[in-house]
């Protein structure tokens, strides 16, 4: 009995220093599970632990029915309950995007609607009021979903709709979009690319004049990169348009002539004036 | 010659409760079993019996002294290679038949194969369970249960057998039975130690006991010596006509003796029910 | 009458009476018919996770909902009742034997209480191995069949549909039409063989490794509770909420590395040190969100759960020899 005292003890000892590193070096190789390897805040990294612990392997199944009840609060225009849905479905699974696209489209743009359209509210202040409610609620929770999926490009996507649209902040939309380029890497790629650089030319235009060098980069390095010298797609307005675009921003940079991708016409006839 | 058993000064005491009372269960108990013999361990409920043959198998630690088996101490598994243990109310896996039980505390006790069904074929018949061997523990009745618990304490065909109340609760018939087996142990050389309270049994089987009393030991001896009643003498004698009793009850007077009793011995409750159950068949009602 | 010594002088650890003792321990417990009923309601559930599925969403991209909850619904029932089965079945090995008092007999023999102990282990680890393997089978036919049956309906709809186009469109020319025809094809194949990844068996088959060695080290902790436990409540009690502190690990690991007050650093120091981190094991959600876990690195996930199998027997031993029985 007496042995079991020293025993015991070491082989705690010996367990815990074998575990630590061991452990770290299982967190390693998942940097992106849930809760493990994400700098999230504390509350909710112990709100998806508890619910981890406590809902073990039926967590994904609660979360599914709970979606359920989202979906059907959703339809009676219970905006609240639906929110309070959203963050215990997100916070239960927080690697399902769908969840997250979902919610903060329903947030965003539905909850938002009804509220700016509320028939109850006769002030017009009031429900602009509450519609920005909405459009943050919104996109507080992508940006939640992005925290908890840093490299997932869609959400990004996503996010940058969401301020084009909602905020209309045009720089941060481009930012995102730039963001999600740099994560995309299927079928999507091409569309976003150039909703990237469209995006990132009307914050230079409108917003930031600044930020006209770094559109140039962007869209020449594009050019370049995906479109010249390859053949077109039945759509050559793609490239069209992409040329025209360069073509303007390298007129009004006064960019040099031995520099520029599409350097000015030469008049290839010189036409004789009328005495 | 090594005992079969051989404790010196064992002690146990209990820890009970938070407050760490302490039950003395054996008191430097001082004990020796010879090979061959068949020795009864005594004693009322609390006496220290059961303490005392956990201890020989290494089923609980001693406080204090030693025992040992064939030489070997009772803490180490080797000890056990040579003894065999019926415990008290004894239950195996009801879901297991007999044979089944029997190959699985004989692979226990590392056997296999062809010598494994011998050996099992042959307890069965020794202990009379051979057309019960297919039938599931379950649907066996007390007895069967005991003699199947014999049979698998002597699986591995050890030297030494313990036994814990081997014969509570079996009808006259199968208790008689067991102890002829014990008997018939003795005879093939084994040692055999007996626990049980029917105290007329351990008389006919014993051939040593050993009586505890709060984990000490107050009596031992040859049960013969110990129950030996020598102030007294029995006589007993066929076709003595009534009239020479007074003649006899005076001859006794006159030599300074007491007469005690004259009377007709008495057989046991136990011989007049073997007898009944085997010799007579029960009449049927005779037509009016 | 001659002397009898006893040869060997020193009886060996033999895995044959570990045998023994584990087929006897695995048909002891399958008799239990509590173990029968939580199997077969594991598999009506999974089985009915494929039923209900259809009626579960309502959205776009149906297939993957559908698939997603049969997924959830088959990984987590076999994932909770996995757990049950572990503690349950092991916190009662040692109470029922010494209940029934067979323990006597057994140890009564030349038998080491470790092979004993392991023993009893190893038939709990056949029995959840057995049945993690029959959930785990039927849940992949049913993802299998809801598959076939979702990637033909999508090949057939989109083919169906460029077909009845190209139909309603007598103008077009046939090289049109084949043209159209051929894309609508090939679009098809891709849409079923979309279905088909999001099924996801290997990711399946890797979750159902790691959820059964998540078992192992959890019933080897019951083993060590009830090693000296004397109440089956107790044991059952405390395992479950040691599998809970076991989920809590990483939270612990961020406490202990931002809390500054004693109190809350010691405890889940405490939990960091000892606990295994059974949040490791659960892979399912990180891998049907489509992170890769090549199969060297799930086997380092499973071997975690060995090393912790292996600790926690050792304690499970060491506190066993000693116990009075």
């Amino acid at each position: 009995m007496k042995r079991n005292w020293v025993l015991i003890p070491l082989v705690l000892v010996v367990a815990a220093l074998i575990k630590l590193p061991f452990e770290a070096s299982m967190a390693a190789d998942r940097p992106h599970a849930a809760g493990i390897g994400l700098n999230l805040k504390t509350r909710e990294m112990v709100g998806q632990g508890m619910s981890l612990a406590l809902l073990g392997g039926f967590r994904a199944l609660v979360a599914d029915f709970l979606w359920i009840s989202a979906h059907a609060a959703w339809e009676q225009n219970r905006w609240f309950t639906m929110r309070q849905d959203f963050e215990v479905v997100t916070t239960l699974q927080p690697r399902a995007i769908l969840f997250w696209d979902m919610a903060s489209w329903h947030l965003a743009w539905n909850a938002s609607h009804a509220a700016l359209n509320n028939p109850a509210e006769s002030r017009l202040a009031v429900r602009l009021r509450d519609q920005r409610h909405w459009f943050r609620a919104g996109r507080d929770l992508l940006e939640r979903g992005i925290a908890n999926n840093p490299n997932n490009a869609f959400l990004h996507e996503k996010l940058a709709w969401m301020l084009h649209d909602k905020f209309q902040d045009l720089c941060g939309a481009a930012d995102a979009a730039l963001k999600a380029v740099k994560l995309c890497h299927d079928w999507r790629q091409g569309y976003l690319q150039r909703l990237a650089g469209y995006w990132l030319e009307d914050c230079a235009r409108n917003v930031a004049p600044s930020r006209l060098p770094e559109t140039y980069a962007y869209w020449r390095e594009l050019w370049l990169r995906e479109y010249a010298g390859k053949p077109t797609d039945h759509w050559d307005t793609i490239d069209r348009n992409i040329s025209r675009r360069i073509q303007k921003i390298e007129e009004e940079l006064r960019i040099s002539e031995s520099q520029r991708l599409f350097p000015k016409p030469q008049p290839s006839v010189t036409v004789p004036t009328r005495r | 010659m090594t005992p079969a058993i051989e404790i010196k000064s064992l002690t146990k005491r209990y820890r009970t409760g938070l407050r760490r009372e302490t039950v003395l269960a054996l008191d430097h108990l001082d004990l020796q079993v010879e090979p061959g013999e068949v020795y009864g361990l005594l004693g009322p409920n609390g006496s220290g019996k059961s303490t005392t043959l956990k201890l020989a198998l290494g089923l609980i630690r001693a406080t204090a002294g030693e025992a040992k088996i064939f030489g070997k101490s009772c803490a180490s598994v080797v000890s056990r290679l040579h003894v065999g243990f019926l415990p008290e109310n004894p239950y195996f896996y009801r879901f297991l038949t007999g044979a089944e039980t029997l190959i699985f505390y004989g692979r226990l006790c590392g056997m296999r194969g062809a010598a494994l069904a011998k050996r099992v074929d042959e307890l069965l018949q020794l202990v009379g369970l051979t057309s019960a061997a297919s039938r599931p523990l379950a649907g066996y009745s007390k007895g069967m249960l005991q003699r199947i618990g014999l049979a698998q304490a002597m699986v591995h065909d050890p030297q030494l057998l313990l036994l814990d109340e081997p014969t509570a609760g079996v009808d006259p018939i199968g208790s008689k039975e067991i102890r002829d087996l014990i008997i018939q142990l003795r005879a093939m050389g084994k040692t055999v130690l007996l626990c049980s309270h029917l105290l007329t049994q351990v008389q006919d089987v014993c051939d040593r006991i050993c009586i505890l009393n709060q984990g000490r030991k107050v009596r031992e001896g040859r049960v013969d010596d110990l129950l030996r009643d020598q102030k007294r003498l029995c006589i007993t004698v066929e076709n003595l006509p009534e009239a020479a009793r007074a003649q006899i009850a005076q001859w006794v007077e006159d030599w300074g003796a007491t007469v005690v009793s004259i009377e007709n011995p008495q057989t046991t409750l136990e011989t007049l029910f073997l007898d009944a159950v085997k010799t007579e068949q029960p009449q049927p009602p005779s037509k009016p | 009458m001659s002397t009898v010594s006893i040869q060997p002088d020193v009886v060996y650890f033999n895995l044959g009476r570990v045998w023994t003792m584990a087929l006897n321990t695995l048909i002891e417990v399958t008799r239990q018919k509590v173990f029968y009923f939580m199997i077969v309601f594991a598999l009506l559930m999974i089985g009915a996770a494929s039923f209900f599925s259809i009626f579960s969403f309502g959205e776009e991209a149906q297939y993957i909902t559908q698939l997603k909850f049969i997924k959830d619904t088959g990984l987590g029932a076999i994932s909770v009742f996995g757990a049950i089965i572990a503690i349950v079945a092991t916190a009662q090995l040692l109470p029922a034997e010494l209940e029934n008092r067979t323990i006597y007999t057994i140890l009564a023999k030349p038998v080491h209480r470790l092979e004993f102990l392991l023993g009893k282990f190893v038939g709990v680890v056949l029995l959840l191995a057995i049945s993690v393997t029959l959930m785990g089978s039927l849940f992949l036919g049913v993802v299998f069949i809801k598959d076939q049956h979702l990637s033909t309906a999508t090949y057939h709809e989109t083919v169906e549909a460029a077909e009845s186009a190209v139909a309603g469109s007598p103008e077009l020319k046939p090289e049109t039409k084949e043209k159209v025809l051929g894309e609508a094809r090939k679009r098809a194949e891709q849409a079923a063989a979309e279905i088909h990844k999001t099924a996801g068996y290997r990711d399946i088959v890797k979750a159902l490794a790691t959820t059964l060695f998540k078992l192992l080290p959890v019933a080897a902790i019951t083993l060590m509770l009830s090693s000296f436990a004397t109440s089956m409540v107790f044991t059952v009690v405390m395992s479950a909420m040691l599998y809970f502190a076991g989920h809590l690990v990483p939270v612990a690991q961020k406490f202990y590395a931002t809390s500054k007050a004693p109190p809350g650093k010691l405890m889940s120091g405490i939990v960091n040190w000892i606990m295994p981190n059974l949040a490791a094991f659960d892979v399912a959600d990180d891998l049907f969100a489509g992170d890769a876990l090549p199969w060297l690195k799930v086997l380092k996930i499973l071997s975690y759960g060995v090393f912790y199998l292996l600790v926690t027997l050792t304690l499970a031993h060491l506190i066993f020899r000693e116990r009075e029985i």
